[in-house]
């Protein structure tokens, strides 16, 4: 009896317990969040969105190849050597360990996490109730902007791509995910396609200039589409041979090895739709507007080239890096010209960003024509010193000796570069007879004090530096002001239409496109100039000499812009540029003898490989689809 | 009179843990003597051995008749009761009382008394005429021979068919606070080592037969007195509490429990109370500890000279001037040039600690009592500055109380109370002491010193802060903090401190009942437990004034300083991490236990058990979450005559871990044993017991991941509002919207990892139980390891890695031990332990690349050890530049990022370059494959004396280039010792590297360190055979060596044990690797094991 009874509660008890086990261990409630939670709402969905802008590779700082994995920057080595860029910029690319990659496996960001965020915010856009559909519409269009901008990304990287178009399913099969590259002009063609979808929906300028500056507009768009042309009609992509035997596993073409001159047709095109709407959006080319009557046009001029970058949201920025501002790079820039800094305050600023004697070569003469070329300058004997005369004096101190490549040199070189003997506007000071200036010997203010924070070669990219800043004597250290830094800006766009257009046929038309830039550098146009003061009067006239001429202005135009580490791959010209010794005066002189030695501190190395990343090892083991780029 | 007491015993039994059955046996036959009125007679009359001696057997037999006097106690000086003194070769015998005195007539002055308590060793002692006769038992090796504490219960030893490893709880005392320290070599099966010598970081890694999984938690389940805890919590057990530890090994003991137990069990029972008068115990011990072994620096002079040539050697400006390093060398103003020596500066010689361990045992007839405080206090080595009025140097206080109490509420009825508590109060250095130590090596010895005297600069005369040194120096990388460039260690030591103190608190009720009423042999349990873990932290610093030297006049030696980092002299306080958990646990069990017909044995239990463990402190909805596990268990035995055993065992569990089709999961297992001595056909002098044991059966492990972060597989986890994932717009570049971030993508289908288990082994008893050998052979086959999957591209863009239940690893080994007791007299006692686990595991399931078909199949992880590391060949150094110009391209360019002097990798593949192909499995694996530890004890009279030695075998790990690398900022590279805003700092220059590397006068491709740097140089710094050492070693772990001050002095003294102690650990070390102290692995800068030197005393009243 008592044995029944227990067996009975037993078996209840069993029961019981066996419902509320499979209860008690499910602890989770309903309201976690999960991915689709984020598109519960409008809000949260715009949050989605800022996280596909976040993945906008960073532009300012050493992670951005072109910056100084080129060679416009030289950096000194007790400072660089285990900088992943230096690495690249001395042939150390690895495909065991890809410096600066953004695809996949040890990348700084791996884009196509981004692209896949892309998806998934296209995918699920129209799932919040609170939605307008303007904006829905609007948010669509800039996320597919930005598909394409990271599709264009990867491409100028590593030439053909797999093209993202729809996410593949976490689960998919192994066949499926072992996706393959697809050939240039196609992707090319894919990042059209989708700006032409988006560009209709996206507004001219930002509405709500306060709070979403830096979003996309329908210029920026257009800008991409552009600079996507411009780059498959360049030489690297465009009948390209050294890429003969660069095929899929179908035997297709991924770089096209024959050229197509209707390539570049098609650019300019899209180019002057870019420049048209970005006009229409009210871009010009930036000139210093507010100087007091008692500045010197001089003074002005280089404060309209200065400030074309580094004046915050000026007009001639088409498309500014807003969460990507310039304040670090600044600092690194900024030369130590301060006259009251004690030993501690000087450390404030880094100071170590340097432009090689290449670069200073780079600019023309006061004749707007190339060094070299200039009938009237001295150019055998550019490394010999001179005193500085009062005509020059907001260029140069008066009465100082400095070299004969510092002189006589246009505008652009003015503004651009700090270096020894040069005038330093601003800073703190507002009259322009009584700049700032450096002094760049070894022990003085602006020179080698300690082991890092010093210029290598002597030439500091003051471009980059907005003209207020100022370091200060006291603690407080240096006091930046930050600009977004320009992903697009109209000299920029003008510039590739001008070479779009020479290169498709119409050299006289490119011309006057190069004058506008021109112009506001305060030179003469390039026919003029040419004309009168160079050993090669007619080059202007034909097709390869007003390449030559556009492909300098535009390293002198948009130097320090991270432009010229991309024109030099595209142009098939970087192997030329990128073997060679990195020249610099003598930071250790403390004389002006002893300063004014061309001394080589390093040396760049690239090899044809270079052109394209490799693709990490990793990768390629993990997707036998996928094919190495050539070389690697 | 024999009747009724049979009766009662049977209607008591239940009341008594059954792992004191036959102690029990006794003290029941005394409880209800007692109560019959019988005490008195039973005291001087009664013998013990209720099987064999009739218990009417009062009368003495002799005519010549000597009337003898003593004390029979335990080893540890505790009186013990009823044990039993028998005149060999008759009936004549005793028990002894409350105070373990006797006293008994025997026939002649020539007979042999038998001592004999359960659990002890019996000893025999010639009469030869003495008339007081009083003897310690020692425990005997395998304490716990007749019963063994099992999941849920215990298990009579010989019917137990699994693998079950138990120690005396003595052997587990050594010098130190960490229990944990104690397993290695000690427990067969027990794989342990320890990486840190800290007070407070210093628990030993252990895994029972070594690590079947590649991810997740390996480690065993700890169950103390039947409740998961952690590892601290088993650290802090102090030995004297301990009643019973056991490690479960096998599929049958450890299926129970299900998918919790595939790694292994660690079970421990606390003392309980025993009826009697209140025994107090007290230890109190007093240590000395000293680093086992100082990594050994070159002096300052050379330290320059190297750096300079590693700054020309690599086309660099030499750091040092001829003229810093002439007046270094001439002894100059050691602020101008410094020259020193940061072990001296950041840590004392010696450290001091104290333990002191008090606990009171004892009960009546209602109630039992055990009651145990502790306490400890551990330092550090650190060094404390005068001008600073707080302490910084590590002091670790533990404080602990225990109090278990049994209650008898009625004849069937028993609770028991246990309340526990320990708490740690800490005090030490910000960055803790690992990171300390490893800052003496990792900074210059020669840039700075520690503090910097103002000497004769007018405008510090009376500065009332500490002027810590720095210099001016290069800063690498980013820029925005305008202090102190260098980091120095000795400003960081002094500039602030931690505080946290954690504890644990334990409740726990336990009922227990006989059913027997209902179906004898019946007994029901229930036991609640609540239990909560918490902990609090405060960091106190200030920001340090550096200074450093500004202008010198080296004539006078005058110089000024110029202050180089603003401070401020109040301390700040910054909230450090909170604990705050709380634990509820259940159980409810049923045990029934039967023999029929004599021969046939059954018993079985059934348990049902719930927990949830709650974090008060989470910091995602998830961790809110509680985590929670139930199961029902269950237990089957039978056997035939004691010589036949069946067992099978099962464990049903759930978790909330996965989707709803993966929570449960059945956990089955059998096992067989044969007990060979008690066949009939078995006549063996020699051989006492022989008997063989399998089992086979299936456990799981659901910690799979990263433990609770990882818990919801089959939710995907998604922060949608993820500061630093979003982006800034707008004019003033401000508006910043948040972004979203994926941590984790649903996969419901991720489940437990399943172990298949097979165990086979041997019990063999020599020389009537004076030697004991048990060995297994095991096997431990997981499978669905979670793993990473490989083949998914990184073009698939996901934010997060997926997992998946794809890997295998099959385990197999042998453990055994060795026991050997033997009494030569009655003075003289030896008891030896030897244990050894071998265990070697291979992948031979890992999702991967078909590295066979890319032509580079020694790729392929399948068949190597989980633990075991892929790295490059390493030939030798180049020769010369030459060399590297022409040698398959490595690390960066050649000629430039690498040349002569660095290591030349061996291009397995043959394709020209050294890619990640070229890489193999190297050494031998981490986790080490054979454990060992031997010790031998022996006792003479007052004095005792014990040896122990620990070794590791088959072993490897790597010397860290970075961190050990001469002159390079390891800050800068993955070093961070101050939150990361990029100080820096300079490796000091091992001795070892000094004498011996690559260098252009001496073009050794042999050297043990390549040509030097000032910078990392990423060629040399690869995972390669270059940097392989083995870890093997063998170690005298510990010396006792013991005087009994209380022998011949019971009579004059009231006490009951006073024993002075000598204990010294860590005392010599043989191992091939010299650099540093080889049980450090690879973490070689960190706080280092101690020797230590303690002297402890024992008292007992």
């Amino acid at each position: 009896m008592k044995i029944k009874i227990i067996k009975t509660l037993a078996n209840i008890a069993l029961i019981v317990m066996a419902a509320s086990c499979s209860k008690y261990v499910d602890v989770v409630p309903d309201n976690i969040a999960v991915i689709e939670d984020a598109f519960e709402t409008r809000d949260s969905a715009e949050r989605f969105l800022a996280t596909l802008y976040g993945y906008l590779p960073p532009v300012n700082g050493i992670n951005y190849p072109a910056l100084a994995a080129g060679d416009e920057i030289a950096v000194n080595d007790n400072v660089s050597r285990n900088w992943a860029a230096t690495s690249i910029a001395r042939g150390g690319q690895s495909k065991v360990n890809p410096r600066l990659s953004y695809w996949g496996t040890g990348s700084v960001t791996n884009l196509f996490i981004a692209l896949r965020d892309c998806n998934i915010f296209l995918d699920n856009v129209d799932k919040p109730f609170d939605i307008t559909e303007f904006e829905k519409t609007k948010w669509i269009a800039e996320a597919k902007v930005l598909k394409a901008y990271y599709h264009f990304y990867l491409m100028r990287m590593y030439g053909p791509i797999p093209i993202i178009d729809q996410n593949l399913e976490v689960s998919s099969g192994v066949d499926a995910v072992r996706v393959s590259r697809d050939p240039v002009d196609e992707v090319a063609n894919y990042i059209v396609e989708l700006i032409d979808e988006a560009m209709p929906n996206l507004p001219i300028v930002v509405a709500d200039q306060a709070s979403e500056l830096g979003r996309m507009t329908a210029p920026i768009a257009a800008a991409i589409k552009a600079r996507t042309l411009v780059t498959v009609a360049s030489p690297l992509f465009n009948g390209n041979s050294d890429y003969a035997s660069f095929l899929d596993k179908e035997g297709n073409e991924l770089i096209s090895t024959t050229f197509d001159a209707e390539k570049w047709t098609r650019a300019a095109t899209a180019t002057k739709e870019a420049i048209d709407m970005a006009e229409e959006a009210g871009h010009f080319l930036y000139k210093f507007l507010e100087a007091p009557a008692n500045w010197s046009d001089t003074t002005v001029t280089k404060l309209s080239i200065r400030g074309s970058i580094s004046e915050r949201w000026n007009e001639e920025i088409v498309w500014g890096a807003s969460g990507n501002t310039v304040s670090t790079l600044q600092n690194w820039s900024q030369a130590k010209i301060a006259l009251d800094l004690s030993a501690e305050t000087r450390e404030s600023v880094q100071s170590y960003w340097n432009a090689p004697i290449r670069i200073a070569e780079m600019f023309y003469s006061e004749n707007g024509v190339p060094i070299d070329e200039d009938l009237n300058y001295d150019y055998a004997n550019r490394f010999d010193v001179s005193v500085a005369d009062a005509a020059h004096k907001h260029y140069l101190k008066t009465g100082f000796t400095t070299a004969n490549l510092n002189m006589h040199r246009e505008p652009r070189f003015y503004a651009s570069l700090g270096f020894d003997g040069g005038i330093w506007f601003g800073h703190g000071v507002t009259d322009d007879d009584n700049a700032l200036m450096v002094n760049a010997k070894k022990g003085e203010r602006t020179g080698k004090t300690d082991a890092n924070r010093w210029g290598l070669c002597g030439y500091w990219p003051k471009k980059l530096v907005y003209y207020e800043n100022v370091q200060q004597g006291t603690s407080s250290g240096y006091s930046t002001r930050a600009y977004p830094f320009p992903l697009v800006r109209l000299a920029d766009l003008y510039l590739l239409y001008a070479e779009a257009l020479n290169e498709s046929g119409q050299t006289g038309q490119a011309i006057p496109w190069i004058d506008l830039i021109r112009e506001r550098a305060g030179l003469d146009g390039v026919v003029n100039s040419w004309a009168t003061a160079s050993n090669n009067p007619t080059k202007p006239s034909t097709q390869a000499g007003l390449r030559d001429i556009i492909q300098d202005e535009r390293m002198i135009e948009l130097v320090f812009e991270g432009q010229r580490f991309w024109d030099l791959r595209r142009w098939k010209r970087a192997s030329e540029f990128l073997n060679s010794n990195i020249r610099a005066w003598n930071a250790e002189g403390e004389t002006t003898e002893d300063y004014y030695k061309v001394i080589t501190v390093g040396s760049y190395k690239f090899l044809n490989k270079d052109y394209l990343w490799p693709i990490s090892e990793t990768d390629i083991i993990a997707n036998t689809n996928l094919i190495q780029n050539p070389g690697w | 009179m024999k009747k009724p007491i049979q009766k009662t015993m049977q209607d008591t039994l239940f009341l008594f843990p059954k792992f004191h059955l036959k102690t029990n046996l006794v003290l029941l036959f005394f409880l209800t003597a007692s109560i019959f009125g019988y005490a008195n007679e039973i005291h001087t009359n009664i013998p013990t051995n209720l099987n064999t001696i009739p218990s009417n057997t009062t009368t003495l037999v002799s005519n010549v008749q000597q009337e003898i006097k003593g004390t029979v106690k335990d080893d540890e000086g505790t009186p013990l009761l009823g044990a039993s003194v028998i005149e060999k070769g008759t009936t004549n015998g005793t028990q002894t009382d409350f105070d373990g005195n006797y006293s008994i007539k025997v026939s002649n002055a020539n007979a042999i008394l038998i001592i004999s308590y359960v659990g002890y060793t019996p000893q025999e002692v010639p009469v030869k005429g003495k008339t007081n006769i009083s003897i310690s038992l020692q425990l005997d090796a395998s304490a716990l021979d007749e019963v063994v504490v099992m999941g849920f219960g215990s298990q009579k030893k010989e019917s137990v068919v699994g693998s079950v490893a138990t120690i005396k709880p003595s052997e587990l005392k050594i010098p130190s606070s960490n229990l944990t320290t104690a397993l290695a070599g000690r427990l067969s099966g027990v794989v342990a080592y320890q990486t840190s010598g800290e007070p407070g970081q210093n628990n030993a890694e252990f895994f029972v037969r070594g690590v079947a999984s590649f991810n997740g938690q390996n480690g065993p389940l700890i169950l103390i007195d039947g409740v998961e805890l952690t590892v601290d919590d088993l650290a802090r057990l102090q030995p004297d509490d301990i009643e019973s530890f056991s490690v479960l090994k096998d599929p049958t003991t450890t299926a129970i429990y299900g998918a919790r137990g595939a790694n292994g069990i660690i079970l421990v029972t606390t003392k309980t109370g025993i009826k009697g008068k209140a025994m107090v115990s007290l230890r109190y011990e007093n240590s000395y500890s000293a680093p086992v072994s100082l990594i050994k620096l070159a002096d300052p002079v050379t330290h320059m000279r190297l750096q300079n040539e590693a700054d020309r050697t690599r086309g660099l400006f030499p750091t040092f001037t001829e003229e810093k390093i002439a007046g270094t060398a001439r002894g100059g103003n050691p602020n101008i040039y410094p020259a020193i020596n940061w072990f001296d500066e950041l840590f004392n010689d010696w450290a001091g600690s104290t333990r002191l361990n008090l606990n009171v045992r004892g009960g009546g007839e209602k109630v039992r009592y055990y009651v145990a405080g502790g306490l400890s206090s551990d330092n550090g080595l650190l060094k404390v500055d005068k001008t600073n009025n707080f302490t910084n140097n590590i002091s670790l206080k533990q404080y602990l109380l225990r109090s278990n109490i049994n209650i008898d509420l009625h004849k069937n009825t028993e609770m028991i109370v246990r309340l526990h508590s320990t708490i740690d109060d800490y005090r030490g250095p910000l960055q803790g002491g690992n990171a300390i130590y490893n800052a003496a090596v990792r900074t210059s010895p020669v840039r700075f010193p520690a503090v910097i005297d103002p000497g004769n600069d007018p405008k510090l005369q009376g500065v009332p802060h500490i002027t810590f040194g720095n210099d001016l120096g290069p800063r690498l990388g980013g820029f925005g903090d305008d202090g102190a460039v260098w980091y120095n260690p000795y400003a960081e030591l002094q500039r602030g401190y931690r505080d946290y103190r954690r504890q644990l608190s334990l409740v726990q009720l336990e009922f227990k009942q006989d059913l027997a009423s209902i179906l004898p042999g019946l007994t029901a349990r229930f036991l609640g437990n609540a239990n909560t873990t918490s902990s609090f932290e405060n960091r106190r610093s200030y920001r340090p004034y550096f200074y450093r030297i500004s202008t010198f006049d080296a004539a006078t030696e005058d110089y000024t300083l110029v202050r180089t980092a603003e401070g401020d002299e109040s301390l700040e306080l910054d909230r450090g991490e909170t604990i705050n958990n709380s634990v509820l646990y259940m159980e409810l069990a049923a045990d029934y236990t039967k023999t029929f017909a004599k021969k046939h044995t059954v018993s079985g239990l059934v348990a049902f058990t719930g927990r949830e463990f709650l974090d008060g402190n989470a910091s995602t909805v998830q961790l809110s979450l509680p985590s929670r596990n139930i199961s029902l268990a269950g237990r089957f035995n039978y056997d035939y005559d004691n010589r036949y055993f069946v067992e099978t065992n099962f464990g049903y569990n759930g978790s909330e871990r996965f989707a709803k089709e993966n929570r449960f999961g059945f956990f089955p297992s059998f096992g067989v044993g044969w007990l060979v001595s008690n066949e009939a056909f078995f006549k063996s002098e020699t051989i006492s017991r022989l008997k063989f044991r399998a089992s086979f059966g299936w456990v799981g492990n659901d910690q799979i991941g990263n433990n609770r972060q990882d818990r919801f597989f089959y939710l995907s986890e998604v922060d949608i509002n993820a500061g630093g994932r979003g982006y800034t717009f707008g004019r003033d570049l401000n508006s910043g919207i948040n972004g979203v971030s994926i941590s984790r993508y649903a996969n419901p289908l991720v489940t437990w990892e399943t172990a298949e288990k097979a165990n086979i082994g041997v019990d063999l008893n020599l020389f009537n139980d004076a030697v004991q050998f048990r060995a297994d052979v095991f096997q431990d086959n997981r499978s669905n390891i979670l793993q990473t999957r490989a083949d998914i591209p990184t073009t698939l863009g996901l934010q997060t890695s997926i997992q998946t239940n794809v890997g295998e690893v099959e385990l197999q080994g042998v453990d055994a031990s060795l026991d050997i007791n033997h009494y030569f007299s009655e003075d003289f006692w030896l008891t030896g332990r030897a244990t050894f686990v071998y265990s070697d595991n291979e992948y031979t399931v890992y999702e991967e690349p078909d590295f066979a078909q890319i032509g580079a199949p020694w790729r392929s992880n399948i068949g190597n050890n989980v633990s075991t590391s892929q790295g490059y060949i390493a030939e030798r150094l180049f020769v010369d530049d030459e060399e590297a110009l022409n040698s398959p391209t490595q690390f960066g360019t050649p000629g430039i990022d690498y040349g002569g002097g660095d290591i030349k990798y061996k291009d397995l593949n043959g394709d020209g370059t050294i890619t990640t192909l070229d890489r193999a499995a190297i050494g031998k694996p981490y986790v080490p494959k054979i454990t060992y530890g031997f010790g031998l004890s022996a006792g003479y009279k007052r004095l005792d004396v014990s040896l122990f030695f620990q070794g590791l075998g088959e072993t490897s790990f790597f010397i860290n280039p970075n961190s050990t690398g001469p002159f390079i900022n390891s800050i800068g590279n993955g070093f961070d010792i101050r939150g990361g805003n990029g100080l820096l700092s300079e490796n000091g220059l091992l001795q070892a590297y000094a004498d011996d590397h690559w260098s252009e006068d001496n073009k050794n491709v042999y050297a043990l360190w390549p040509r030097l740097s000032t910078n990392p140089i990423e060629n040399n710094q690869q995972t390669s055979t270059w940097w392989l050492r083995d870890g093997s070693f063998l170690r005298l772990k510990q010396v006792e060596i013991g005087f009994d001050l209380l022998k011949g002095l019971e009579d004059k003294i009231q006490l009951t044990r006073l024993r002075l102690y000598v204990t010294g650990s860590n005392l010599l070390t043989w191992s091939t690797f010299k650099l540093w102290d080889p049980e450090l692995k690879g973490n070689g800068l960190n706080y280092p094991l101690q020797r230590t030197i303690n002297v402890g005393l024992q008292v007992g009243f």
